[in-house]
């Protein structure tokens, strides 16, 4: 009977069951959905624009990203726009990170972003995705490689590079080492100046090859240095760039530059602190520190303090408040909708494919042991307690 | 029950219950299964085809992108490098940085494991000064002519046609920038050759994608300039490959034979023609291309930097495979569900059968004792039919012969009266004849009764027959109370089976 009367009550359950089953099984094979969400949004081109994105490229290439430009952006940002809502991104020298991270900002609804590329060609497609919300990007410090980009603000970075030669060509002589003064163990120096003196060894090491600024850097270089070289005042013994601006690959460059040299360089090209801190190593290990001419650039901490601890010679100080500043400056304009012409001064610096972006190129200074107080520590870019560790006091007038 | 619901009950009942039940948990069962597998080809399927168009749309952006990335990458090298000061010089006329100039060059093919040199021209197209090695000669220039005509403006950057080493099976292009001196006066020419190895590998590396897929890259000019290579080892290439996709004008075949381009020295450009990658009138489409025997999925994208196109192609049967391993393992699970389900179903059947079997057969039974009682009955109701009908003519014959014994008896009486108030009158004739009329009607008296007695004997018999039936009645209806007693006990067996 119960079996019966079960029976009955399927006969109610069953084309329910068959559709619902059906229903169930239809859904487990579409396989996909679509998952609800806001589509881009069209902005202003950042007129009166209160979400505002910071995107920044690592942590390793440089200690001023996280040290400098990230408080002092957000500082510079909150004082342009009142009550503005900050995203802050570091893409930890990964160029799809950093992608997914500007695709994040712009999809919550950031309208003007500020860009410092992992890699300037790989950042186009920020510059793509946020060109289709009408999103300005400003490309902070490091040149993005598209026509679209809607600002570039960095320091003038050939200008950089020819600080760097600039002192490299005015100091070098003074780190030529004769046979009597070569105090390494190593005996004759390789080559001959004009005078009879040897010639001085330079090794070149470069930042990396996807970052445009580093070409800029070595052509800056070059243009002060190639005369030199051209002259045989100065012997251009190794040259390379540097991928990612490794600390440790700048270090492994250095030692085989001075195996190969056998420790014959007289003078280190740089390019940054960072990568200056790893050559820096290699020449200690050679018994070279303090006897090699070493440049570096960002007037890190621990570039100053390997001044002031002489290993180091000169940094190059692009005062990354000026550089946010004039972030700062443009941003205002533009979330207020005036013109930009003021702060560009009709400067352009120009892409691959002919692209014209209106720049703002601050001026970088050249940094050594004389002028450490009056620039770094007198703009509180570092302080003494930063440089002074381990250093006798009234080194250079800086401890 | 209407008379319309009649056909489908009739037919209803020729199909066992077991069967319905077997039937219905079938179609339980096998239903969403066949209702999933025409959800599979209306759902499924374009799904399929969707998702692995947006993800070959993803691949071949991405490589696209790869290869824009990559040239501007080298475009920039090529920039930067020369505006270096001794490159400047050394174009300039001044040999003294021809070493330095020499150094930067090898600068720049360290730049990037596929350059493969760097050179220096004049604005004439001379060769100037070059690393690693000097070039060979495009065809019959070391510089095109049309390359050259561009190159004439500063800031101009000009990428090249693919050309093509059988010796060492590599494609490559030569990246052109004009060297201007500071007044803005072109003193050379920069030029980067570039291997294509990253693109090819990528091209190659398509087959990972999926089963048959592969890709390809083809140039402005409608020429297969990477194609998946299916020989690991590399040294031949695929038949697909420096082949235009149309006819190419006549004007860029002498070109072509001019500058050597495709490595056409060797194995001349022909045509493979695959006319629906001429224009195809969408990023993603399908069609069936040259040499082969199946339809693909392809998807195209341009690239920006170089009037390239990468296609990704994946069969329809391999992106549908899925739908189709479904298809197969949805019939099988419906194969042998339906087998459970049958078996099932008849357990279930033949359980909730049984019972109603046994009612039926219960049923059968006393139907049958009901026939015979009541063809019994009928009998006996004939029977009694008849005996009353002979009671009724008994009856008929005794009051007819009581009648005819008071008609006689009358007559008696009048005749006997009439005797005796005539008796001096009556002659002797007359007294005989009265006397011969009185016999007579005693005669008939006696007639008539001993006939009323013979009718009596016949009702009595009447009776006793008719309380045999009525016996038999009795009986009979004993008989049907003790069936409607079984048919109680079938009805109650019965709603065991269906319940209350």
């Amino acid at each position: 009977m119960r079996l019966f009367h079960q029976w009955r009550a399927m006969r109610f359950i069953l084309p329910c069951v068959f559709v619902l089953s059906a229903l169930f099984l239809a859904s487990c094979d579409s396989g996909s959905s679509t998952t609800g969400g806001t589509g881009p949004t069209a902005t202003n081109g950042g007129k009166g624009c209160a979400k505002v994105g910071i995107l920044l490229p690592d942590t390793t290439s440089s200690p001023r990203w996280e040290t400098k430009d990230h408080p002092l952006l957000v500082q510079v940002i909150k004082a342009a726009i009142p009550n503005v809502h900050i995203d802050y991104d570091n893409a930890q020298n990964n160029s799809a990170t950093q992608l997914t991270q500007a695709e994040t900002d712009l999809a919550n609804g950031d309208c003007i972003l500020v860009v410092a590329a992992t890699d300037s060609v790989a950042a186009s497609a920020i510059v793509a995705k946020a060109r289709l919300q009408n999103v300005p990007v400003i490309a902070y410090d490091r040149l993005i490689q598209s026509k679209d980009l809607s600002y570039y603000v960095s320091f003038d970075n050939v200008k950089v590079g020819q600080l760097q030669a600039q002192y490299i060509a005015s100091h070098y002589l003074a780190y030529q080492r004769t046979p009597a003064s070569d105090n390494t163990g190593i005996g004759t120096l390789k080559g001959s100046g004009a005078n009879g003196t040897p010639t001085p060894n330079i090794m070149m090491i470069s930042g990396s090859q996807t970052d445009n600024n580093a070409l800029l850097f070595s052509l800056g270089a070059h243009n002060v240095l190639d005369p030199l070289f051209a002259a045989s005042k100065l012997k251009n013994a190794y040259e390379t760039f540097t991928p990612s601006w490794d600390i440790n690959t700048a270090q492994a460059e250095a030692e085989a530059a001075l195996a190969d040299q056998q420790n014959n360089i007289q003078v280190a090209y740089v390019a940054n602190d960072g990568m200056a801190g790893g050559v820096i190593a290699a020449l200690k290990a050679a018994g070279l520190d303090g006897k090699v001419l070493v440049t570096g650039q960002d007037a890190t901490a621990a570039g100053i303090h390997a001044i002031l601890m002489g290993e180091q010679n000169m940094t190059v100080y692009k005062p990354s408040a000026q550089e946010a500043q004039s972030t700062g400056a443009l941003i205002k304009n533009i979330y207020l909708g005036l013109s930009t012409i003021s702060l560009t001064n009709g400067e352009t610096v120009t892409t691959y494919n002919g692209g014209s972006i209106p720049s703002i190129l601050d001026t970088p200074i050249a940094v050594d042991s004389g002028n450490i107080q009056t620039t770094v520590i007198a703009d509180k870019y570092l302080t003494k307690t930063d440089v002074c560790q381990g250093i006798a006091a009234g080194t250079d007038g800086v401890c | 029950m209407s008379s319309a619901l009649e056909p489908f009950m009739r037919s209803r009942r020729k199909t066992s219950l077991t069967v319905r039940i077997s039937a219905l948990l079938i179609a339980a069962v096998v239903l969403p299964l066949l209702i999933t597998i025409i959800g599979s080809e209306l759902i499924l399927r374009p799904t399929l085809t969707s998702q692995a168009t947006a993800e070959m749309q993803d691949d071949a952006r991405t490589h696209a992108g790869d290869i824009d990335s990559l040239l501007i990458a080298r475009l920039q090298d090529l920039s930067a490098l020369s505006q270096f000061y001794a490159i400047q010089q050394f174009l300039g006329g001044n040999s003294l940085y021809e070493q330095q100039a020499k150094a930067e060059l090898a600068l720049g093919y360290h730049l990037d494991p596929n350059y493969s040199a760097w050179t220096l021209f004049d604005p004439k197209g001379t060769l100037l000064l070059s690393y690693l090695t000097n070039p060979s000669a495009r065809g019959k220039y070391q510089v095109a002519p049309e390359i050259l005509a561009q190159l004439q403006n500063s800031n101009k950057t000009v990428i090249s046609d693919v050309y093509f080493d059988g010796n060492t099976h590599m494609a490559f292009i030569d990246i052109y920038t004009s060297i201007a001196s500071s007044k803005g006066t072109v003193v050379g020419i920069g030029r980067s050759t570039l291997l294509l190895n990253s693109i090819w590998t990528a091209v190659n590396n398509e087959t990972n994608a999926a089963t048959g897929s592969y890709a390809m890259v083809i140039d402005g000019h409608g020429v297969r300039i990477a194609y998946t290579n299916t020989d690991t080892t590399l040294t031949t290439e695929p038949a697909a490959l420096f082949k235009a996709i149309a006819p190419l004008a006549p004007e860029f075949r002498q070109q072509i034979t001019d500058e050597n381009l495709y490595g056409n020295s060797q194995v001349p450009v022909t045509t493979m023609a695959d006319p629906a990658l001429v224009h195809p009138q969408q990023a993603a489409f399908q069609f069936t291309p040259a040499q082969e025997g199946q339809t693909f999925q392809a998807v195209e994208i341009h690239c920006n930097v170089v009037p390239w196109t990468y296609i990704v192609l994946r069969p329809v049967s391999t992106i549908t495979g899925a739908a189709n391993q479904q298809d197969i393992y949805l019939l099988v699970i419906a194969a042998i569900v339906t087998a459970l389900a049958a078996a099932v179903g008849l357990t279930i059947g033949r359980r909730t059968t049984r019972p109603i079997l046994r009612s039926v057969a219960l049923l059968t039974a006393s139907s049958e004792s009901l026939k015979k009682l009541s063809a019994r009955e009928q009998a006996r109701a004939k029977e009694q039919k008849w005996i009353v009908e002979s009671a009724q003519t008994g009856l008929h014959s005794v009051q007819y012969y009581a009648k005819a014994g008071g008609i006689a008896a009358r007559k008696l009486e009048e005749i006997g009266q009439d005797i005796a108030r005539n008796w001096e009158r009556f002659d002797d004739n007359t007294r005989r004849q009265r006397l011969h009329e009185i016999t007579t009607a005693a005669r008939y008296i006696e007639k008539a009764s001993s006939h009323e007695e013979h009718s009596s004997k016949g009702l009595s018999t009447a009776i006793q027959v008719t309380n045999q039936v009525a016996e038999q009645l009795v009986a009979g209806a004993i008989s049907a109370s003790d069936a409607a007693t079984q048919l109680e006990e079938v009805i109650a067996q019965l709603r065991q089976v269906v319940g209350e």
